[in-house]
């Protein structure tokens, strides 16, 4: 008898523990992290309070898993920064009816979070372990919202374009001239520039009237240049 | 009385030891980046001085012993220079200095590396301490064994290196220690020979050990392995470093291609230099190879005008000399440095490249850009310069390395090799907060206002894309109908026109809009030449740079670094700038190790006798002096004799070999008060002499041919070295004569300072220039001959 009401404790008391706590973590990551910055578009941050970032961690990383900073997930790949996921999904403003390509699908945490706004989310992914194992762990968590591809991000997803955004997560040293091509007249397109364990740079690509934009973003505090002696 | 054999002896495990520390160097250069390399080898060369410290504590009981302990160390040394290859492999597997700042537990496994690393040196050290111990009264000669030996271990690797991996030449060099046990050993050398074979086979077993050396996963080599189907066409190893190409289906190559491409791109394949990245070969048949330029900033200059004869520096894979033909120039010179990547270029990656480098009108110069600027004569229609800075912005590893090519003078030589007509091209990558761009614009800025004062901005045109800036600089004023194409250029290719101010037509659209709305000012600040408060106001270092401060990349300002801290943090501000914070990090480590292991001596071994100030000043001053002047002399002969690496063998084995000579001749003088304090006047002044002369002397001499190059370089490293060489040795002989329990401390004070003033030499050049350095060399040695003459009355 006592050995019952040992395991059924280690079986739904610990994990239940746990899960508070991850959801408290979470919650302060939101607050601290990202309201406190600046991000106030309501549906990234519930997006960012529902996904269970620590499912998307490499075992041994589930506790600093809602720290503030990047994680590696090895392939010398990182998780990003809660941060700079918010701020990237913020940015491209999605709605319920978005059709989203993810370039880099990394570890899926980024297409997670879009998944719980948008209509759907296509990802690819070029290292074709980091892409089966995020495939799965997606189907396992009962995302039905999300398709992914290993496959070379550079030509994008003819299939299934126009986009009504993509979201880069690998950038390169130019842009993809197939991934201008796909994104939808007034859609947009937001690209990380720098290493992720370094000050990271946005950048938003807008395509309207034929004319294509780029604004960047820095989304770095910066004190700037004082003028002393002006 | 030092047997024959001992000499010999000695010379070989020095040859070990450097070669040793040159693949080491190889190795980690490799497997993570050369600040880490930079790291281990200066912390494992304290075992150097800590070899010292421990023949200081057990003196006499070495002493007594040595006929067994001198061979046993010598055979250690070569035992773990082997193991040292086996444990990398197994124990580092994991281990990313990338990480270092992320993962608390990394900190514990660079700790590991840093003893396991150092127990080489340490073994070949205290073999090498011993033998002057014991032999003090004919340190001259044996001392000249070790000099000399270390000048051949240079050669010998340099030599090796192009044939076999240096994880492989450690197993064979790993011999030279036992070979040099046998021949040092005097006593029981029959159980000594059973020693020695079982170390042999130990080593033999341990070049068995197939695994692959642990590659950082952050390395460029690595992430592009993990894409589909690449694999490694060709691995080559060169003192260049380990070169690889790779084909990768998926990988391209088009740097700041403008956001107006729609076709697509051709693969290509890829070359790497010790896993990161070189250059890019286009495998698309003909002019598909190129074309795309016509949508970078390479194409700028082209668009401006028709550069027929055009030179490239610091070439890589030759893409704009390529790109050039292709635009109709008659003539491309394409000069880099790197032999080894050329080899392949010219031989088994010909067919890929259609045979570039043996185009009829295409001529390859196999030389430094800077020393090709500095001895060419011709003229040209236009100069590529390499892109400045790297795109995301992580330059700042290469924070304390030099770069003759972005320098003030480097500026000036191309400039005085442009035809009246001719174009400088130069591209930079954007960063945040923004540094190389702005500090480019600098350099540029000084380059116009120093030759055409009265109209600077007429001559120049910048243009910024999403990620990049390009820059063409005119030696004569931009005429309105250049203007006028590149200004329409910019318009099809969503570029923005920076400068000249009235490219910025207030009709115009603006394709690149930057956060920081203060960059355009600060441009035309700049150009202007209004950088007084700019310059001292902004948070990063944009002063332009200068041959006697190369450090284009250093953009930490130490009076700035309390706001930089609570602007980010320390843990951003170190992966912003790892290069510069891990010097200091470096220097301190290095130092407090040092003090610890200079005093443990003094505080249990209750020194009686004279000769202690004399042994820290004198010593230590010598130290610091010798690797003070090594360092300058080897940065200054390589610019001046253009090929980094044979330049920097022949330089570095000709101060050993002379400095050698030098060792030699002392033991024909009585090592007196006198002669030491006659010797340091003779140097102090010679080193103050060089430092103002010496750069005077190269630049006018810099055109010669390398037959008469050579022979100038000998002559000119020669002096200093041969008297440098002396003073060892006469400071052992005079301090045997005082004290001669002091004779460990004394080597090992001087292992101890070579190894922090390696570190301190890069951190005084990189705020205040090579110069300040050889006149720091100069008081170190006046600081020696000042506790000679003290110290040593009587």
């Amino acid at each position: 008898m006592r050995l019952t009401a040992f395991l059924l404790f280690l079986l739904f008391v610990i994990p239940s523990v746990n899960s508070q706590n991850y959801l408290r973590m979470r919650q302060n990551m939101v607050r601290n992290q990202i309201e406190n910055r600046g991000v106030t578009h309501q549906p990234t941050l519930h997006a960012m309070r529902a996904v269970e970032r620590h499912l998307f961690v490499p075992r041994g990383f589930s506790n600093r898993a809602y720290d503030d900073g990047p994680l590696p997930i090895g392939y010398g790949q990182t998780i990003s920064q809660p941060f700079m996921v918010a701020y990237m999904t913020s940015i491209i403003d999605p709605k319920s009816d978005y059709k989203v390509l993810e370039i880099g699908c990394g570890s899926g945490y980024q297409a997670a979070v879009l998944a719980e706004i948008v209509n759907h989310v296509y990802t690819i992914e070029i290292v074709p372990e980091l892409g089966l194992h995020s495939k799965k762990l997606l189907e396992d968590i009962g995302y039905k919202n999300i398709t992914v591809k290993i496959a070379d991000g550079f030509h994008g997803w003819q299939e299934h374009a126009p986009f009504d955004a993509i979201v880069v997560t690998a950038a390169a040293e130019f842009i993809p001239p197939p991934l201008i091509a796909q994104l939808k007249e007034g859609g947009k397109m937001i690209i990380p520039v720098g290493s992720p364990f370094l000050v990271q740079n946005l950048i938003l690509v807008e395509k309207k009237d034929g004319k294509i934009t780029t604004r960047n973003l820095m989304p770095v505090r910066f004190v700037p240049f004082t003028r002393s002696g002006e | 009385m030092a047997h024959k054999r001992l000499y010999p002896s000695i010379a070989l495990l020095s040859v070990s030891i450097i070669a040793f520390q040159l693949s080491l160097m190889q190795i980690l250069n490799h497997i993570q980046w050369s600040h880490f390399a930079y790291l281990i080898i200066s912390i494992a060369l304290l075992g150097f001085g800590a070899s010292g410290t421990v023949i200081a504590l057990f003196r006499q009981w070495f002493i007594q012993r040595s006929m067994i302990i001198i061979p046993l160390f010598m055979a250690l040394s070569g035992l773990f220079m082997a193991l040292t290859i086996f444990l990398t492999n197994h124990i580092l597997a994991g281990f990313d200095s990338f990480l270092l700042f992320n993962q608390p537990d990394q900190t514990g496994k660079l700790a590991l590396a840093c003893f396991i690393f150092m127990l080489p040196f340490f073994f070949g050290g205290a073999a090498l301490g011993l033998i002057y111990t014991v032999y003090s009264s004919q340190i001259g000669r044996l001392y000249f064994a070790d000099l000399a030996g270390s000048g051949l271990g240079g050669a010998l690797f340099t030599g090796m290196i192009w044939m076999l991996f240096p994880d492989k030449i450690v197993f064979l060099i790993s011999a030279l220690p036992l070979i040099s046990a046998f021949l040092a050993s005097t006593a029981n050398r029959i159980k000594m020979t059973g020693l020695l074979l079982s170390f042999a086979a130990a080593i033999l077993f341990f070049s068995f050990d197939t695994k692959d050396l642990p590659v950082s996963q952050f390395k460029s080599l690595e992430k592009t392995l993990t894409m589909q189907d690449a694999e490694i066409l060709f691995e080559k190893s060169s003192p260049y470093g380990r070169i690889h190409v790779v084909s990768a289906p998926s990988a391209r190559f088009a740097p700041g291609l403008s956001l107006a491409r729609e076709k697509s791109l051709p693969p290509s394949l890829l070359l790497f230099n010790n896993g990161n990245w070189f250059g890019a070969i286009s495998t698309a048949l003909e002019h598909e190879k190129v074309e795309y330029y016509d949508y970078t900033m390479m194409a700028l200059p082209f668009v401006a005008g028709k550069p027929e004869i055009v030179l490239v520096l610091d070439a890589g894979t030759g893409s704009p000399g390529a790109y050039s033909l292709w635009k109709g120039s008659s003539a491309v010179t394409l000069v880099e440095a790197n032999a080894a990547a050329i080899r392949l270029l010219k031989n088994e990656l010909a067919d890929v490249h259609d045979s570039l480098f043996y185009h009829p009108s295409l001529i390859l110069k196999q030389t430094s850009s800077r020393s090709y600027l500095l001895s060419d004569t011709n003229l040209y229609d236009l100069i590529f310069f390499p892109e400045a800075g790297t795109f995301g912005g992580s330059t700042g590893i290469m924070a304390s390395e030099e770069n003759y090519l972005l320098t003030r003078e480097a500026f000036q030589n191309a400039w005085d090799r442009l035809a009246e007509e001719g174009y400088l091209m130069i591209t930079a990558w954007m960063d945040y907060p923004a540094r190389v761009p702005l500090k480019l614009f600098s350099l540029i800025a000084e380059l116009l206002h120093a030759n055409v004062p009265e109209a600077p901005e007429n001559h120049l045109v910048v243009l910024r894309s999403w990620g990049n800036m390009g820059f063409l600089i005119k030696k004569s004023p931009f005429s309105t109908a250049e203007t006028e194409r590149i200004f329409e250029f910019s318009q099809n290719m969503f570029f923005d026109p920076m400068i000249p101010k009235n490219l910025i037509e207030e009709d115009a659209s603006t394709f690149n809009f930057l956060q920081d709305e203060n960059f355009q000012e600060y441009v035309e600040k700049i150009l202007r030449g209004d950088t007084k408060y700019l310059f001292g106001d902004y948070e990063f270092d944009i002063t332009p740079p200068s041959d006697n401060r190369p450090f284009f990349y250093r953009f930490m300002k130490p009076s700035k670094l309390k706001i930089l801290v609570n602007t980010y943090s320390f843990k951003e501000l170190a992966y912003m700038e790892p290069g510069y914070f891990l010097t200091f990090m470096v220097f301190f480590v290095i130092l407090a190790l040092s003090l610890l292991l200079i005093f443990v001596p003094m505080l249990f071994l209750k020194i009686k006798g004279r000769g202690i100030p004399f042994t820290l000043f004198y010593f230590g001053g010598l130290g610091i002096g010798f690797m003070f002047v090594e360092i300058v002399f080897i940065q200054q002969f390589i610019l001046y004799l253009g090929e980094p690496i044979y330049s920097a063998a022949a330089v570095i084995s000709g101060i050993l070999l002379f400095s050698g000579a030098g060792s030699y001749a002392s033991s024909r003088f009585p090592a007196e008060r006198k002669i030491l304090s006659i010797n340091l006047l003779i140097i102090v002044p010679l080193i103050a002499l060089y430092a103002f002369l010496l750069s005077f002397v190269l630049q006018n001499t810099v055109h010669l041919s390398m037959f008469l190059k050579i022979p100038l370089t000998l002559l000119l490293i020669s002096p200093p070295s041969f008297f440098m060489g002396m003073a060892f040795p006469l400071g052992v002989r005079l301090l045997s004569g005082m004290n001669e329990t002091l004779i460990p401390w004394a080597w090992g004070i001087n292992g101890y300072l070579s190894v922090i003033s390696a570190v301190l030499a890069i951190l005084i050049s990189i705020h205040t220039g090579f110069l300040m350095v050889l006149l720091f060399a100069a008081l170190a040695y006046f600081i020696a001959f000042v506790s000679g003459w003290l110290f040593t009355k009587g």
